[in-house]
């Protein structure tokens, strides 16, 4: 199953703290399961290497228990079909 | 089906209203929608902008100084006052432009701003969560 299909974004409204070789990202998100549309926020944790490139990404969701539920779900979904 | 919720029509889709929200730590257990029902929900944050956990804030916190808020898109460009340069610009310009590029399917723009080596992680019980090593992963 694509990522793709799974998060969308909602191209609201982003905020970005900088620390360091850091770079934290909370930006709204549209999360896609068959049955339900959920709409969450991420925080997105960006490390990077002294040539510029990411070298490590943490995502940590608002709301783990919901967004794991709808994954789960679009995955027996997929599965099922 | 939600517990306690109605079910909805086919593919109907809509926002949740204040009542309506899960509360912070309510998790969605024995949930099963009936097939062609579409459940459209905001999650309330349990925690404030990064990551600091504690109790959910009844007003909008404040943001710490080094923060740029700003919008994708057409509204980034229109809404971004406060232009960041030097290398917090380039980050920042660098995850919008891996953000559109996610949205177009063009994961070759968005390997060229990774390690081959970059770690990913994900918390949580889903088929996404783990730690993974790799841009082919």
């Amino acid at each position: 199953m694509s990522l793709r299909r799974v998060f969308d974004s909602e191209k609201k409204q982003l905020s970005f703290l900088h620390e360091g070789d850091q770079m934290i990202v909370r930006h709204d998100i549209m999360v896609h399961g068959p049955m339900h549309e959920v709409e969450m926020a991420l925080r997105v944790s960006v490390r990077y290497d002294p040539a510029g490139k990411m070298e490590a990404i943490t995502v940590e969701p608002d709301d783990l228990a919901l967004f794991d539920h709808v994954l789960n779900t679009a995955l027996r979904n997929s599965e099922a079909s | 089906m939600i517990l306690g919720r109605p079910l909805l029509g086919s593919l109907g889709r809509r926002r949740s209203s204040g009542a309506e929200q899960l509360s912070c730590k309510q998790q969605v257990v024995g949930s099963n929608p009936t097939a062609g029902s579409l459940e459209t929900r905001r999650s309330r944050p349990c925690s404030d902008p990064f990551g600091r956990r504690g109790e959910e804030p009844e007003a909008p916190l404040t943001c710490p100084v080094s923060l740029n808020p700003i919008s994708t898109g057409a509204d980034a460009r229109r809404m971004n006052t406060r232009p960041r340069g030097g290398i917090q610009g380039e980050r920042e310009a660098m995850f919008l432009g891996n953000m559109d590029a996610f949205m177009r399917r063009d994961f070759a723009t968005i390997e060229g701003s990774l390690r081959s080596d970059i770690i990913l992680e994900l918390p949580g019980t889903s088929w996404l969560a783990g730690s993974s090593s790799g841009t082919r992963k």
